[in-house]
């Protein structure tokens, strides 16, 4: 299964890649869960593309179940652009600059087709000035945003997630002041953005993406958030910054990227090994490729990702080899080292001290507290405030 | 039955690729492959027309498929309401 979607774990498929995956497809027996996985890894869309770009006969069910991924994903994509344009016409004419995050506009951008891209919601940065405004005219488009309209003050680095049902489907869109969210290292807000944005070109309207080195930097980060013992990696976030980096490397300033942004260069590193780099980024960006990695593509599947009750059909030793020495691949992703930086103290010391110590506990603990208790004490200041004026 | 009218349930969509007929719904799991026939019929649920105007339309199209054709029809339309891809009115 792992190497069936590592193989389509790319942001094109080359001959190479088209016969590695026609060959791989060739001892594959796994259809019937096939679907599913690749839709938990955001790769329904480019799975379906491929398999048939490659000839690959696969058995009825699963080609059925590929294919209404496929169209589904088209048809939301197709609605959510829509919704995109409507946002962007009515935000411009009020004089309100945004920028479209992550899949809502890497779609446009580096896929063949829109639809191969899933987006799951829309994401917009504008400034903290224009937030409130901005939301106002969501509501006039017709989206429910939960805060009252009475509400000024905040309660984290963007607003609730404001919905509207269109085309049969919710669609949730998050206005974002900073791009980055409070449990997050980094802070970034749209005047201290570089400049050069990403244009994008969808029914005539335009939308502004982040510049190259800011785009790289957010998607970087983004993956990074999610590698840690809770949450999956997504392959698709993979192909991302690959197609990204591919589509847009005579643009990108690699020298700024090495200096400030070192985390690109090293998951460029890493993901060499699921997604070959071309000759010609590897030459413009110089980044360090070692050896592949063992277990190119495999999450972290120990504890406490999993639960000990769902793990409890596994042997012990299985238990603990995927808790306390997963694959190397996801240990330099978690640990943010590159292909060639060495691993010995990371998977025999800090990583299992890690799991054992109290580390990952704070880990749970400050995240919990920016995602649930902050926003709680944000809540009830806000709903204070508004009730004594 | 005859007198009922069936429609489409919005935001279906009918994808035809290679002789599949695939009906699906953006956002909904679920994927009806579909013969040409019940394709064909699923598009004249147009909520305007009958059973009865529907099979009419199909009986002039078919003339030699006769009872056959109707209780097929019948039973396809019966199927497309249980999976909630029409509703009958």
């Amino acid at each position: 299964m792992c190497k069936l979607l590592n193989l389509c774990t790319c942001p094109q498929l080359d001959s190479k890649r088209r016969h590695s995956l026609a060959q791989s497809a060739i001892q594959f027996t796994d259809w019937s869960t096939l679907p599913s996985r690749a839709e938990e890894q955001g790769l329904g869309p480019l799975v379906f593309s491929y398999l048939r770009q490659a000839h690959v006969t696969l058995p009825s069910k699963a080609q059925v179940a590929l294919h209404g991924l496929y169209l589904r994903h088209r048809r939301t994509n197709e609605i959510r652009s829509q919704l995109l344009t409507q946002i962007a016409t009515e935000f411009q004419q009020q004089g309100i600059e945004f920028i479209v995050l992550k899949g809502a506009i890497l779609a446009h951008l580096i896929y063949a087709e829109p639809g191969l891209r899933p987006m799951r919601d829309i994401d917009l940065l504008v400034r903290k000035s224009d937030i409130l405004h901005a939301r106002k005219l969501l509501i006039k488009l017709g989206f429910t945003v939960p805060l009252d309209e009475k509400i000024r003050l905040l309660p984290d680095k963007h607003l609730e997630v404001a919905s509207l049902k269109s085309g049969g489907i919710v669609n949730s869109l998050e206005l974002h002041y900073n791009l980055f969210n409070s449990y997050q290292p980094h802070s970034l807000t749209f005047e201290e953005l570089r400049p050069n944005r990403t244009l994008a070109h969808y029914n005539g309207t335009e939308l502004q993406g982040l510049g190259p080195e800011d785009m790289l930097f957010h998607l970087c980060e983004h993956i990074l958030l999610h590698a840690n013992v809770w949450e999956p990696i997504r392959l698709i976030w993979i192909v991302d910054i690959v197609g990204y980096a591919e589509n847009f490397v005579d643009r990108i300033d690699w020298e700024y990227i090495c200096h400030q942004r070192p985390s690109v260069l090293k998951l460029l590193s890493i993901f060499h090994a699921i997604c070959p780099l071309s000759e010609r980024l590897l030459n413009t960006c110089r980044v360090s490729i070692g050896a592949p990695p063992q277990g190119i593509g495999e999450d972290f599947r120990g504890w406490p990702r999993h639960s000990l009750a769902k793990l409890a059909g596994k042997p012990y030793q299985e238990i603990l080899d995927d808790t306390f020495f997963p694959s190397e691949w996801w240990l330099r992703i978690r640990y943010r080292l590159d292909g060639v930086q060495p691993l010995f103290a990371y998977r025999w010391l800090l990583h299992p001290l890690y799991i054992l110590g109290p580390f990952y506990l704070l880990e749970k603990l400050h995240l919990f507290w920016h995602l649930s208790l902050q926003p709680l004490l944000s809540y009830h200041r806000i709903n204070n405030e508004t009730s004594n004026t | 039955m005859k007198r009922q009218i069936p429609k489409q349930i919005s935001n279906y969509y009918l994808e035809v690729l290679n002789d599949e007929f695939l009906l699906y719904h953006p956002g909904r799991n679920q994927i009806y492959q579909i013969n040409a026939t019940a394709a064909l019929i699923w598009q004249l649920c147009n909520g305007e027309r009958s059973i009865d105007e529907i099979d009419v339309l199909l009986l002039a199209a078919y003339p030699t498929a006769g009872k056959a054709l109707m209780q097929d029809t019948h039973e396809t339309i019966q199927q497309l309401a249980t999976q909630g891809v029409i509703e009958l009115v």
